[in-house]
């Protein structure tokens, strides 16, 4: 591999709203560059886990380094960031754009300006990154030039013909965007003489070579033989190998200020590495580290629970890798009576959740249960002890001990076309938003901005605001602090007794309808089992509703189909297999779906 | 001497039934004599004429809607198997097939029981399930039965739908009563895939079919037919379905025809349910010879749908182990729906047994 010169590199991150077009783009960058055999190429390329492919979404950045014979007849190495869109993974957004100097701000014409379009363009500027806007997805008819190139310059001040009109699908200006990642886009500068200082934006397991560390280097420079220090956390390394993905690794001599590119060192205790440290030389030391990230507070709790609890050590495991380059999530042991030993886990939203969940069951094979999430409160008991509360089965059961309780609030910010703005008005309102602004973007598109609690925007509003805007309107919000509310511990009794993965924290004003939502919503799931079994919903030991699961009374097929034994088998199979995948609590099976049904409760229908 | 059971299917039909997801095809667009031909390759394939059989079930579709001809070559078919003298001999048939002249073919070839789709004497009822029959056509085709002299039969009945009540279902009884059926069976309505009531999105609640069931017990036990399986009465011991106890009990069968399936020598196998690729003499669909456990598990699965269960000497006969040892664990689990009678029966309470499939879960292996 050749040495490029400082000023013929180029490092930068593709950034947009949710699926408007960035790992596509980096398709078309990575065949048009020649990076990848066209038949080598999939789509959605650098989406490399089983879950972004499956899903059709980037969850976690990817980084690939790349060759560019530009028409000034010249080579450069483009260091290009993949990112993901939506709300939960913003955090790494700005891992990403803390390497680059550069972003590519996608932008689909046939959506305009989203919240997250905004959002992450935001933080490029905050970062002082030179952004480079593209207009994609316009071969489709439904794209509009002038309106987005006119929503980018209102919202950003963006020059308009500077938005370049592509089609990550079909290729359309795509060399163009090439040639002006040359021409536009800063290359780094950094001292390659001064002593190393890396940032450590990402990493990954591997079983032989230990943990694999993407950095960027900011100045010196980093070779194989090289002692390092892990500032942060102190730790000493040799370094084994050095290089850069091309996405296939590709080893290299060293890394120098300006670059990026991955290390291996025989790290084998991935505790070691953490997200945002520095590394530096042993024998050469930096004075100090780089800024690192802003620690970033996971927002929603839930409890993981293995359905086996002989696969606790293995979720251990599991969520030990995991959070190897997921620095968001964070987890501690708890025990439930119900569920038994498992971890309290803090997420950055329910996407979020949603995905380590997931992951955990396909790519580590663990089936789990999990508890109705949860944000964090805080109380302030009468004897002045203070609580951040991240389980709600930890609320105390006699209120008279709590002198006062807080919960977090957030600033959402909702783009929307005008016509919705009546419904979404309501929307908030039933979620106990307090309207703050409200502006046009255009004349007929709205930003509405509310105050928000942040346990009503993290259960199903999205998916309602997308239902009532068929799906035009978008929203990303911020934590603004914490606020005085009226709020109260709600358990769920099975059969008699109480089910604490169940138990959540209310809004006392909203506590009976929603518990009346909760039971009924439990009878639907909870499957009938051979005696009745009543579901109840109290506060402070006093019932304030019920519903009741009956008997089941048919469970058999009627009609032999022949000789057919098979047809049956199979049934009786599959019924096992759900089976095994329930709790048992009492004599009572809870299968899964009924932890999460819980959160699909709506208060405003 | 070890005899078997022996299942053909013959899947025409002269009109498709709204429920019925039964692999049958309408006999007009169909060429009849192929299939015929077809089954007579199978069975050389299968070698299926080299056992002994002591019950002989041609289901379907409609056997009994063949033209006089192409019934009777069947039957010829059927006529060249070694058969026990005692042998049970069902035929399937739907009522408006019933002729003089049908019945006395089948008479000649030794058919000795007849079952007839009834599904009900309604009107409303039978326009719903699309049946094409009434009282009157199920009336002249039992007499043309009775009078080629066959009196051993069984009525098939539906209950379930919509409209249903027990006072309906009474009526259907009595009917059958008077006729002097041997046998009924009374099977719930299931709407099944790619069937006119699935489409239409017809749904049968379980407790409105519990409680019709619950009811139908007692209106045919009144009449002294006693349930013998889930779905199947008898008015004696000695009028219970030979052939279907094989299934129950679990033990050899040989199936031949489209879909049709076969247990034989711990080998459980299932027909094509493609008619192109059986014609194609692509017969077998799925084999599978199953493990000691898996057979214990289908054991239990076929013979607990009896009101008398299995006696734990089966069960250790056939198997070289006791049932108590090797579901143990188990056992204790579904104590309170199991029975293990002092005389070594095992079966379901009997007011359990409309929910066996949550005792069975628990069960099985
Ligand atoms: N017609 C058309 N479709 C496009 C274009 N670019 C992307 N798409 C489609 O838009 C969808 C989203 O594309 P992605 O590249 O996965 O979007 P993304 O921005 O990476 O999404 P996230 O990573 O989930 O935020 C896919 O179905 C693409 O095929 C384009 O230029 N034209
Ligand atoms: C498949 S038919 C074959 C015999 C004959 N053609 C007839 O219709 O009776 C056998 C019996 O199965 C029953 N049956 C078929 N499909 C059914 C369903 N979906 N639900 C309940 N019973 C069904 C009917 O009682 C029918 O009489
Ligand atoms: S129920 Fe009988 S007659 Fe009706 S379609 Fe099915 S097999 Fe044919
Ligand atoms: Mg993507």
């Amino acid at each position: 591999m050749k040495k490029y010169p400082l000023d013929h590199i180029r490092n930068f991150s593709i950034i947009a709203h949710i699926d408007h077009g960035k790992s596509t783009l980096a398709d078309r960058i990575l065949e048009l560059t020649g990076a990848v055999e066209v038949r080598d190429l999939k789509e959605q390329m650098l989406d490399d886990l089983e879950l972004e492919r499956k899903r059709g979404i980037t969850i976690k950045l990817n980084a690939v380094s790349i060759n560019y014979h530009a028409d000034n007849g010249e080579d450069y190495l483009f260091n290009l960031i993949d990112t993901p869109g939506h709300v939960d993974f913003t955090y790494e957004v700005s891992r990403s754009l803390a390497a680059c100097e550069g972003a590519l701000l996608v932008v689909d014409a046939t959506q305009g300006v989203e919240a997250q379009t905004l959002a992450n363009a935001y933080l490029a500027i905050e970062n002082d990154l030179t952004i480079l806007p593209v207009i994609n997805k316009m071969d489709l008819p439904s794209a509009s030039l002038e309106r987005t190139q006119e929503e980018v310059f209102k919202a950003l001040s963006i020059d308009p013909d500077l938005c370049l009109p592509i089609s990550a699908k079909t290729g359309l200006g795509i060399k163009k965007v090439l040639e002006m990642i040359v021409k536009e886009l800063p290359s780094p500068n950094g001292d390659v003489n001064k002593p190393l200082q890396a940032l450590i934006f990402d990493s990954k397991f591997d079983s032989y070579r230990g943990v694999i560390v993407l950095i960027r280097v900011k100045q010196g420079s980093i070779k194989v033989g090289d002692k390092i220090l892990l500032m942060a956390k102190n730790k000493v390394y040799q370094v084994t190998e050095v290089g850069i993905r091309t996405p296939k690794e590709v080893r290299v001599d060293s890394l120098d200020a300006g670059e990026v590119g991955y290390i291996a060192a025989q790290i084998k205790d991935i505790k070691d590495i953490k997200v945002g440290d520095t590394i530096t030389l042993v024998d050469n030391k930096a004075s100090e580290a780089l800024p690192g990230y802003r620690k970033i507070n996971p927002m929603v709790f839930s409890g993981l629970y293995p359905t086996d609890n002989d696969d606790f050590e293995q979720l251990r495991d599991a969520l030990e890798k995991l959070a190897l380059n997921d620095s968001s999530l964070v987890y501690e042991p708890e025990t439930s009576s119900a569920l038994g030993s498992g971890f309290r886990c803090g997420f950055l939203g329910l996407l979020h959740m949603d995905v380590i969940q997931e992951r955990l069951e396909n790519e580590y094979g663990i089936d789990l249960v999990c508890t109705a999430p949860s944000v964090v409160y805080e109380l302030t008991m009468t004897d002045g002890t203070f609580v951040r509360l991240d389980n709600p089965t930890l609320f105390p059961t006699n209120p008279a001990v709590i002198k006062s309780m807080k919960e977090p609030m957030v600033r959402a910010c909702i783009l929307t076309p005008s016509e919705y703005i009546g419904s979404l008005m309501q929307l908030a309102q039933d979620r106990r938003g307090q309207y703050i602004d409200m502006k046009y973007i255009d004349e007929n598109r709205v930003e509405l901005i509310y105050k928000m609690p942040l346990s009503e925007v993290i259960f199903s509003f999205f998916d309602k605001l997308k239902s009532i805007t068929a799906g035009y309107a978008s929203f990303d919000y911020e934590i603004i602090g914490y606020e005085e509310s009226d709020l109260a511990r709600m358990d769920i009794m099975l059969n008699g007794e109480v089910v604490d993965a169940l138990t959540t924290i209310v809004f006392k004003k909203t506590a009976y309808s929603r518990a009346r939502k909760i039971v009924d919503k439990l009878k639907d799931e909870i499957p009938r089992q051979q005696f009745q079994i009543p579901v109840q919903a109290c506060i402070n030991n006093k019932i304030i509703a019920r519903a009741d699961i009956k008997a089941v009374r048919k469970d058999v097929l009627s009609k032999c189909y022949g000789g057919d034994i098979s047809r049956k088998k199979k049934l009786l199979e599959k019924q096992k297999e759900g089976k095994k995948r329930m709790k048992e609590f009492g004599k009572v099976y809870v299968p899964q779906q009924a932890f999460i049904a819980i959160l699909s409760i709506d208060d405003g229908d | 001497m070890d005899y078997k059971g022996l299942y053909v299917h013959i899947p025409f039909c002269d009109s498709i039934c709204s429920y019925c997801a039964f692999s049958k095809v309408l006999k007009n667009y169909s060429n009849v004599e192929n299939y015929l031909h077809t089954l007579e390759d199978e069975i050389k394939f299968k070698n299926a004429d080299k056992y002994t059989y002591d019950s002989i079930f041609i289901g379907g579709g409609t056997p009994t809607c063949l033209n006089i001809d192409n019934l009777e070559y069947l039957l010829q078919i059927i006529s060249t198997f070694n058969r026990t003298p005692d042998c049970e001999y069902t035929i399937e048939s739907n009522p408006e097939n019933l002729t003089f002249e049908k019945c006395l073919l089948l008479k000649k070839y030794g058919v000795n029981r007849v079952s007839i789709g009834v599904q009900s004497f309604d009107l409303e009822k039978l326009k719903f399930l699309n049946r094409t029959h009434n009282f009157e056509i199920v009336y002249n085709g039992v007499n043309n039965v009775k009078k080629v002299g066959i009196h051993n039969i069984n009525m098939d009945f539906i209950y379930g739908c919509e409209n249903d009540s027990i006072e309906l279902l009474r009526k259907d009884i009595q009917k059958a009563i008077k006729f002097d059926v041997t046998h009924m069976s009374f099977y719930c309505l299931e709407i099944e895939n790619g069937t006119v009531l699935y489409n239409k999105n017809c749904k049968v609640d379980d407790d409105f079919a519990a409680s019709l069931y619950q009811k139908l017990l007692f209106e045919l036990q009144r009449k002294n037919f006693y349930r013998y399986e889930i779905s199947n009465f008898s008015k004696e011991n000695k009028f219970c379905s030979k052939h279907n106890l094989k299934y129950w009990k679990f033990t050899d069968y040989i199936g031949i025809g489209l879909s049709a399936c076969s247990f034989v020598d711990h080998c459980f196998i299932e027909n094509t349910k493609n008619l192109t690729k059986y014609l194609n003499k692509n017969y077998i669909a799925f084999e599978n010879k199953l493990s000691l456990d898996e057979e214990k598990n289908v054991f239990l699965q076929q013979n607990l749908r009896l009101e008398k269960g299995f006696k734990l000497k089966t069960y250790r006969e056939r198997f070289n182990s006791d049932f108590l040892e090797d579901y143990k664990d188990k056992i204790d689990i579904i104590k309170n729906s199991l029975v293990i009678s002092r005389t070594e029966d095992v079966y379901i309470k009997s007011s359990m047994l409309y929910i066996m499939d949550n005792i069975l879960v628990d069960l099985l292996h």
